[in-house]
């Protein structure tokens, strides 16, 4: 009884490591690791502030900053209360970070636009800026167009030279 | 050997810095605006000097430089006053013929210099602008701007107000040609002496008022009451010649180096930029209100409102133009907008603007400010205090932002959105005298507070 108890416990456990072993190599991968960060968009109720918006998405091997920004650029905002404020049809073309912390954040051309008024400069900027500096690797942020500085663009705000985090943007 | 080729190397550098250091022509280019004045503009690797003829019908523009190869050396221009200019290289000079459909007299051209600037990437150049031909501003700017037109040009607003007793002074100083404004800005130095000298007279007077010692106490009593009147009318006379210096002071100081902050408004020099203007309208309203309409009528009032404070004001544009010409691209509009406020010497820069948003709900001040200095925070905060405490609204809207105009000049600055023209109901206020004038007069009062 006693052996036949210990050949029942071995083939058990034999079973269970067996099947374990089994599933390990077959569907460790398979629960997909989430990631999550914070972007910044403008507040849809006029109070010309930029709003946190959590977001969360599969790892796909990108840094955090990489996907934040293609989240603010291409993902549509979850909420009514933000205001999706990139130009349509703008893509990040390429994306890196400066050993001294710079982000290179490159667009397509349609996020040149003038004839607006600033208020979409000044958030579109901001929401960007500030996304990207939310992660401590990023202090500052280059903003380039088709891979080239450029000195403005939609008429008013200065862009050519790497910018600072925008403290006054935020919902205090 | 690797000496010898050092040395060489050295001699080749020091040939090419030598080489590089001439001033050399690059370019000369001419254009006509919608008010048909004729502008060339000539650039330069470095600063040159120049000076510009006129000999019967022929405008020759010296300039102490080599030509550069490959610059065109003729060219038709579309103005009715002259129809082709010629660059002819001169040994180190190059000549720049304009012939002249007539002749000029001295005030239907100007010149001036602009420095090189690093950082939009332009080079030195010398301007040269025709005015004969020009067209009159419409009627409607004319009234509400009481400056001369030969001034208007050059973006030079002097006060002209009706006032009998000064009205000769500012006279002098509004109708001086601006034909030199490399050297000084127009009106600078030229301190009128009739004020000193109604300051220093009365006291001269009451010198002559002491007593002897042998007067009676009667006559010491009389002599006494005749003091007193004489040191009473002094002082009136005193305050006059203050009033009077007051709206005299259209002249900026050329010594002056920075600017300054406080001390009270009087004699500041300020320069306001209406937002956009000609071919750029800036934002449009669902009526079809335009921004660069709305943000010259305020600056206009607002001009008015801070000359009657005692400020020199400067205007980057008091009609519906371009600051920087037609044609002329984002960048060059902006830093052209900054170039009136370095010329005079400003103490303060103000952009005036309309604002707008895809959001219809979107409405109300903001008042923008790049930190460069302390007191570019103040402004921006003085201004948008007044603003929002008066009209009832949040002050939420001060905000920092890298602004081209507030950012790149050297003078204490803020960029001010009054309002949401894409908001129906703002768009019907902004287009309304009670918000013009509350605007102006609210924006003044802050900018008194802020030099006080």
């Amino acid at each position: 009884m006693k052996k036949i108890f210990l050949l029942m416990l071995l083939v058990f456990s034999i079973v269970i490591t067996g099947c374990s072993f089994f599933q390990g190599e077959k569907e460790k991968p398979q629960p997909p690791k989430q990631i999550s960060f914070t972007i910044y968009r403008a507040a849809a109720d006029g109070s010309e502030k930029l709003l946190p918006e959590k977001f969360t998405m599969t790892d796909n091997g990108k840094s955090l900053p990489e996907n934040a920004l293609l989240a603010l650029v291409g993902a549509k905002p979850q909420s009514t209360k933000y205001e999706d404020v990139i130009p349509h049809g703008t893509r990040v073309l390429s994306f890196s970070i400066t050993p001294e912390g710079t982000a290179l954040a490159n667009f397509s051309k349609e996020i040149v636009k003038s004839g607006q008024g600033s208020y979409n400069e000044v958030m579109m900027t901001g929401a960007i800026v500030n996304t990207l500096t939310e992660f401590p690797e990023v202090k500052q942020v280059q903003i380039l167009v088709e891979g080239k500085k450029v000195i403005t663009l939609g008429g008013h705000l200065d862009v050519e030279d790497p910018l600072k985090r925008n403290e006054s943007l935020l919902q205090k | 050997m690797r000496k010898l080729f050092l040395l060489m190397l050295m001699l080749c550098c020091l040939a090419f810095s030598a080489v590089a250091s001439a001033a050399q022509v690059t370019d000369v280019k001419w254009g006509v605006d919608k008010d048909n004045m004729l502008r060339f503009v000539v650039d330069l690797t470095d600063a040159a000097t120049y000076k510009v003829d006129v000999q019967d019908k022929l405008m020759t523009l010296t300039v102490d430089a080599a030509l550069k190869d490959g610059v065109a050396k003729s060219s038709k221009t579309r103005s009715t006053i002259a129809s082709v200019m010629k660059v002819e290289p001169a040994g180190n000079k190059t000549l720049i013929k304009i012939p002249l459909s007539r002749e000029l007299k001295a005030d239907e051209y100007k010149s001036f210099t602009l420095r090189k600037d690093p950082q939009t990437k332009r080079p030195a150049r010398i301007v040269l602008d025709i005015t004969a031909e020009k067209r009159i501003a419409p009627a409607s700017v004319a009234t509400t701007n009481k400056s001369s037109a030969s001034t208007e040009k050059a973006g030079v607003t002097i006060s002209n107000k009706p006032s009998a007793k000064v009205a000769s002074d500012t006279a002098v100083v509004g109708s001086k040609p601006v034909t030199n404004t490399r050297k000084k800005p127009p009106g600078v130095g030229t301190a009128p002496a009739t004020v000193n000298a109604s300051v220093s007279a009365p006291s001269v007077n009451l010198s002559l008022g002491g007593g002897s010692s042998e007067e009676s106490e009667k006559d010491r009593k009389k002599k006494e009451k005749e003091r007193k009147k004489a040191e009473k009318e002094r002082l009136k006379k005193e305050k006059e010649a203050k009033k009077k210096a007051k709206k005299n002071k259209g002249k900026i100081d050329a010594n002056k180096v920075g600017y300054l902050t406080d001390g009270g408004i009087e004699g500041k020099v300020i320069t306001i930029d209406p937002g956009h203007g000609g071919s750029d309208p800036g934002a449009v309203g669902a009526r079809g209100t335009l921004e660069k309409d709305i943000t010259l009528e305020i600056s206009l009032r607002l001009k008015e409102e801070l000359e009657e404070k005692g400020a020199i004001v400067r205007m980057t544009r008091s009609t519906d133009k371009e600051v920087a010409g037609p044609g002329a691209s984002d960048v060059d509009e902006l830093q052209a907008r900054i170039n009136v406020a370095e010329r005079y010497k400003s103490d303060l820069f103000v952009s005036v603007h309309i604002n707008s948003s895809v959001n219809k709900k979107v409405g109300g001040f903001s008042a923008y400010y790049f930190p460069k200095t302390k007191f570019d925070t103040k402004i921006a905060k003085s201004i948008h205090d007044e603003l929002t405490e008066n009209f009832g609204r949040d002050n939420l809207g001060l905000r920092e932002a890298n602004f081209y105009v507030i950012k790149r000049c050297s003078m204490p600055a803020t960029l001010l959105e009054l309002c949401f023209i894409s908001n129906k109901k703002e768009e019907k206020l902004m287009r309304g005298n009670w918000f013009q004038n509350k605007t102006a007069k609210l924006i003044a009062d802050g900018i008194e507070n802020y030099f006080k």
